[in-house]
């Protein structure tokens, strides 16, 4: 168990490495980067041609950007090495580990109320269509879960803003206040985003319990339970629904990971200063740093989650080994 | 239908082109097994039509921004006009082409180099396999979106470049799922039969291993159709996906996003139906697809 | 962007400057009625007093006489005229206005940021305007722009100054008794730490090297309250450069520690509390503050947000006071007035001294032909891209907006005249035509992909979209616009990789260069078509050496003329105005063009009551 732990741990690394590498030469690749900005496209900038283009030569000399790719990785990884995801370019003078350190817990906020409401709602949803399949119950309950893989979830967040808008004349509150302090306004703030992220999150989960149930409703020991005189509920609730666990549990887990990773559409239309919206500044301002530092913890996220999942299959279902 | 514009392989015996009596019984059974499958394949029927006749369905050139500015919806504009003045409804009968087109080719092109790698990447093993595995997994483990803009950035916007960043979006998934296929094939007694009567590798992938993954990249590329216009439409919306005078629907959203206060109901509700409305009827018979071409993958 | 009037004050006499402090020196407390000052050039003969040392040939020996010769020589003196307007609001010159008497101060103001998250602290090497308005709230310079006329540049922490006799350099006499935020006083050495900072050849930033480098030798040190600047050469540019808000003081110790990216340590009005990144500054009232009575706020809050829709939510639920360089969009205020009631938010126009134009790769084919640069010149219809880019609001095809320039620039009334922005278009288009048949493209053409660049942001993109919209309809002209983001735009137009491209220039100073050294001048730094011209390179460098006034401005007004009437490598588009959207509890708040002045905030208030 425990060399099984350390030998998947240590194929984080180049999996990680890897991706990193792969956004960082694609990054390299784009046209730009932050000297340009600095040199041509700030207010006051723009000195004679030739002097401008020997600013920039030199800036790019100081930033270590002229040397080959290979090195500028194979540095930034020696930094890693020593705990340092190096320095921001956009927030001058901040670690990219402070940087997506003080955005990760709003993120993770996010995340967790909405796996909670995803839990609460496409579950219960779930299990009522698998014991009333092919009804019209059932179909009315597919048709929304259909929607909500269909409906783009930055499309619903506009039309509620603009419901909100111009019929009640309400916005959610601008800035960031924290749950601790200031938690009317946090809840102000963070109600619309997790109610559409629960929707969207949800619709794949109620398919996913639907089919799940309606596979173990079939099996012989659930016919056994019934045949016993069971009630049909601590049937449906006692039996089935832990024996589909295993898949709903790991779906849950992977939703989770994806939103820890950021809900790049939804932060951006919430005005939440979380990471996904720091992504996209990121990459706007070719913020090397954190780009690298943000697609590292995204990486790291996403297997530690796999593993986890792993992990607790064994728990649950003691017929898998690891070897 | 609108597959047969993607060239989609004619296997799909809904869109074959000549109606012989078996395709007629396939598809009337279909029908009666799959009823919401095939009120997804007419949707897409019509949109198909919608986006064929396209130019001669709008009233006004979708670039024509010679009208008044966020007009409401009126006799003459269905949907109002956005607030440059163009036409919403043009936009949006001729944002069909770029959203079905996108998703159509990008999950095309995407889905098959994945099979390519997955079924060379099974069939020759050892450290290639290896390599291919470690990069998928490296790929899939960060956010597709964000990658997406990573690649968009790079290349510029175009609607090609749209369709070369969902393609790579797409090819780990394909890549991993049509590996699996091909690996359990490979290990068929017919394959080494093959190879002992002299079939060249090549042979062996293109003529024994791909015709029986061909289940699994269909159900592939009929479920991924809709989360491609999704992406479409999403990198437009953070404005790097389509070029900013083609009519994309998520480019529109955006623009109803921009005006929470000052926009038409038109704008608002018109290109965010349209995508809700193209993804549920690719989703909805992909659905069906995939329950009846390989039952044992319904839970995913 | 602060007022650098750079040649027109260059060319004024010292009479202005003694006029200056004279001002200052017996600036009145008592309410006065509102001043306005008028610079009006004469010519005044001046009797001047010159020793010369004169070397005669005498036969025999060399002999060094001094000699004492009156000359007489006309001289351009600039005097302020004062005109008194009768007005009901109490102004005097030369230190700030009282306040009116009886206002209920104090508040909290929240406001915008502009566009453009401020990369730190540090305005001196921060790009972006936005770092300025961070800044803004909590330091001083020596000088500034008087908030009630910003003609006038008023003392901020000095008292007096005085040019030396030959003009190199000027003294200044730095106000007692203030201290920094921390307790720390102010001294002339952090004058001189701060300059001295901007001297170093190792400390780069495009800021510093237009500014600080090109005009300041050194800083000299005289005295704890005294401190002496030593010019690269004789002139005045130095003091509406030291009135921008660029050229703020910082403390000494804080530029040692190397802190100025993270801590706002200065003497002004207000204290900086914190930054959330990505989502508020806040600020809270100095209570040190130098100046009597002021700040009036009790905490200021700028919001980091850029997105319209958010702000107009936030403007109508009563979560900010003001918006700030708002993009006029008639449709924006009418929500906001019709959501609030007209009377409790106003729109206040102001031009932003952004230039607008379309640029022409000149090294690249078909654009190498001014025949065919002249055509399109000529077809582009700048009122209709004005209507489209900016619902109207600025200037049409101006090359310098009088509401800016002032009367360097050619009056409206003329430009509407001036080939290619007169209307209607019917004269110039056919003229166009006939220059795309001479040159070979009767029919038009279509440039290729990847040659019409344009920025993939709302605005950026319509630079494009809009003038290329015009050229189709009119001359068959087409292309495929491909949108890039920020830094990909300036990688590529700084290597000339595009063939059309639409930008935005802000402008920093009053004075023409401010957009003709720019943009236009053979060795601009955004002359990114390459555009030469032997005619207008001659007007541009005889403008550069031009120490006469009014010769001076014919050159201006001939310049403007080449463009609208021979050839340029930028189509000027517009000027836009922008508006800043005030709610009606905001008090005493003066908006002050495209200066920075504004974001001081130290004389206004918030007053719910009424």
């Amino acid at each position: 168990m425990y060399s099984y732990l350390v030998k998947r741990g240590l194929l984080f690394v180049p999996t990680a490495l890897l991706a990193v590498f792969i956004v960082f030469l694609i990054m390299k690749a784009a046209p730009g980067d932050i000297v340009t900005i600095m040199v041509y496209g700030e207010e006051g900038g723009a000195g004679p041609l030739e002097e401008s283009k020997a600013l920039e030569a030199k800036l790019r000399e100081e930033m270590g950007f002229n040397r080959p790719l290979v090195v500028q990785f194979f540095d930034w990884v020696k930094q890693l090495a020593q705990g340092d995801l190096g320095e921001s370019f956009t927030q001058r003078g901040r670690k990219a580990i402070t940087v997506i350190g003080e955005r990760f817990p709003r993120t993770v906020e996010l995340a967790v109320l909405t796996i909670i409401l995803t839990f609460l709602w496409s579950i219960p949803l779930g299990v009522l269509a698998a014991t009333k399949a092919d009804t019209n119950v059932d179909r009315a309950i597919q048709i929304f879960s259909v929607a909500g893989l269909s409906v783009p979830n930055f499309w619903i967040a506009t039309l509620a803003l603009i419901f909100l808008a111009q019929l009640l004349g309400w916005s959610p509150p601008v800035g960031w206040s924290g749950p601790l302090e200031d938690p009317a306004t946090n809840f102000k703030k963070m109600l619309i985003p997790v109610l559409i992220l629960a929707y969207s999150q949800g619709a794949p989960l109620l398919r996913l319990t639907r089919a799940q149930m309606m596979e173990v409703l079939r099996e012989d020991y659930v016919r056994t339970a019934r045949a016993k005189g069971m009630s049909e509920r601590s049937v449906v609730y006692r039996h089935a629904l832990r024996n589909s666990v295993i898949p709903i549990f790991t779906m849950l887990a992977w939703d989770l990971g994806r939103l820890v990773n950021g809900a790049v559409l939804i932060e951006v239309i919430f005005v939440i200063p979380g990471l996904g919206s720091l992504f996209v500044q990121a990459i706007a301002n070719r913020d090397f740093a954190l780009i690298q530092g943000l697609v590292l913890i995204n990486v790291l996220i996403m297997l530690g989650i796999n593993l986890i999942v792993d992990v607790v299959y064994g728990y649950l279902d003691p017929r898998i080994r690891y070897t | 239908m609108a597959l047969e514009q993607g060239g989609a392989p004619s296997t799909i015996e809904v869109s074959a082109p000549r109606i012989d009596q078996r395709a007629v019984t396939t598809l009337r059974r279909f029908a009666q097994a799959k009823p919401l499958g095939m009120a997804g394949a007419l949707v897409l029927a019509l949109m198909g039509i919608v986006t064929v006749f396209a130019p001669l369905l709008a009233p006004y050139d979708p670039l024509d921004a010679s009208f008044a500015r966020s007009l409401p919806i009126s006799g003459e504009h269905w949907l109002g006009t956005d607030p440059l003045g163009r036409d919403v409804f043009s936009r949006v009968i001729m944002g069909s082409r770029i959203s079905i087109y996108v998703g159509i080719v990008s999950v095309l092109i995407g889905v098959s180099f994945g099979a390519f790698i997955g079924i060379v990447s099974a069939y020759v093993g050892g450290v290639l396999d290896l390599v291919v595995q470690r990069v998928v997994d490296a790929i899939q483990a960060f956010p597709g979106l964000v990658l997406a803009m990573a690649i968009m950035v790079t290349l510029g916007q175009s609607i090609n470049n749209v369709i070369i960043a969902i393609a790579i979006l797409l090819i780990p998934g394909g890549a991993r799922i049509i590996r699996g296929a091909a690996l359990s094939i490979k290990e068929q007694t017919y394959i080494d039969s093959a190879r002992a009567v002299g079939c060249s590798h090549v042979r062996i992938m293109a003529r024994h291993i791909f015709p029986n993954t061909i289940a699994p990249y269909i159900i592939l590329i009929s479920v991924s159709i809709g989360n491609a216009i999704i992406t479409e439409a999403a990198l437009s919306f953070l404005g790097v996906g389509a070029p900013p005078d083609a009519p994309s629907w998520g480019a529109m959203v955006n623009t109803a996003s921009q005006e929470l206060f000052t926009g038409g109901l038109g704008l608002a509700v018109g290109p965010g139906l349209a995508i809700a409305l193209a993804v549920f009827a690719f989703n909805l018979l992909g659905d069906a697809l995939r329950d009846t071409l390989d039952p044992r993958l319904r839970q995913r | 962007m602060a007022v650098h009037r750079r040649g027109l004050m260059s060319l004024i006499p010292l009479s202005l400057i003694l006029a200056l402090v004279g001002v200052v020196a017996c600036g009145g407390a008592a309410p006065a009625p509102q001043i306005v000052e008028k610079e009006v050039v004469r010519e005044v003969p001046v009797e001047r007093v010159v020793e010369k040392e004169v070397i005669r040939e005498v036969p025999v020996e060399k002999i060094v006489e001094k000699e004492v010769i009156k000359e007489v020589e006309v001289e351009k003196e600039v005097v302020i005229e004062k005109i008194v307007v009768a007005t009901p609001a109490p102004v005097a010159t030369g230190k700030l206005a009282p306040l009116p008497a009886g206002g209920k101060y104090g508040g909290e103001l929240v406001r915008n940021m502009n566009p453009g998250e401020p990369r730190d602290l540090d305005f001196q090497s921060c790009g972006p305007g936005s770092c300025l308005i961070a800044a803004a709230p909590v330091y001083n310079g020596l000088l500034r722009i008087n908030p009630e006329n910003t003609n006038e540049i008023i003392g901020d922490l000095a008292s007096t100054w005085e040019p030396s006799d030959d003009g190199l350099s000027f003294t200044f006499r730095l106000r007692d008794g203030i201290s920094f935020h921390d307790g720390t006083p102010f001294t002339a050495a952090d004058v001189k730490a701060t300059f001295d900072r901007g001297l170093d050849p190792d400390f780069h930033s495009t800021r510093v090297e237009r500014h600080i480098k090109k005009l300041i030798k050194q800083v000299d040190l005289i005295d704890d309250r005294t401190v002496k600047f030593v010019q690269t050469s004789p002139g005045l540019l130095l003091i509406p450069t030291l009135a921008s808000n660029w050229m703020m003081v910082v403390p000494k110790h804080v530029l040692e520690e190397e802190a100025l990216g993270e801590k706002a340590v200065g003497t002004g009005a207000f204290k900086f509390v914190k930054w959330d990144r990505d989502v508020e500054l806040v600020y809270e009232r100095n209570p040190d503050y130098f100046e009597e009575g002021l700040p009036l706020l009790d905490k200021v809050r700028i919001l980091q947000i850029n997105d319209r829709a958010t702000i107009i939510g936030a403007l109508v639920s009563d979560q900010m006071n003001m918006w700030l360089a708002a993009p006029p969009r008639p449709t924006d205020i009418e929500k906001v007035q019709q959501q609030m009631g007209a009377d409790k938010v106003t729109a206040i126009p102001y031009p932003v001294g952004v230039n607008q134009t379309f640029i022409f790769n000149t090294k690249r084919p078909p654009f190498d032909d001014i025949r065919v640069r002249r055509a399109v010149f000529l077809a582009l219809d700048r009122q209709d891209y004005l209507d489209k880019v900016w619902r109207g609001q600025g200037v049409a095809g101006a090359v310098l907006d009088p509401a800016i320039y002032g009367d360097v620039a050619i009056p409206l009334e003329e430009v509407n005249q001036m080939p290619g922005v007169r209307q209607p278009k019917d004269e110039d288009l056919a003229e166009a035509k006939r220059l795309m048949a001479e040159a070979g493209f009767p029919d038009g053409f279509k440039l290729e992909d990847n040659e019409c660049l344009g920025q993939n942001t709302a605005q950026g993109r319509l630079y494009m979209e809009v003038p290329i919209a015009q050229l189709r309809t009119a001359l068959n002209i087409d292309c495929d616009i491909v949108l890039q983001d920020r830094p990909s735009v300036f990688a590529r137009v700084a290597e000339g990789d595009f063939t059309l491209y639409g930008h935005g220039s802000g402008v920093q100073f009053k004075d023409p260069d401010s957009i003709f050294g720019l943009i236009i001048a053979p060795n601009a730094g955004r002359n990114w078509g390459r555009w030469e011209h032997p005619e207008f390179t001659k007007l541009y460098d005889e403008q550069l050496n031009a120490t006469d006034l009014e010769q001076r401005r014919d050159l201006h007004l001939q310049m403007q003329k080449f463009v609208y009437e021979v050839d340029t490598g930028h189509v000027p588009m517009t000027w836009n105005h922008a508006v800043n959207l005030v709610r009606s509890e905001v008090k005493g708040w003066h908006s002050l063009g495209p200066w920075f002045e504004h974001n001081r905030m130290d004389r206004v208030w918030i007053d719910k009551g009424n």
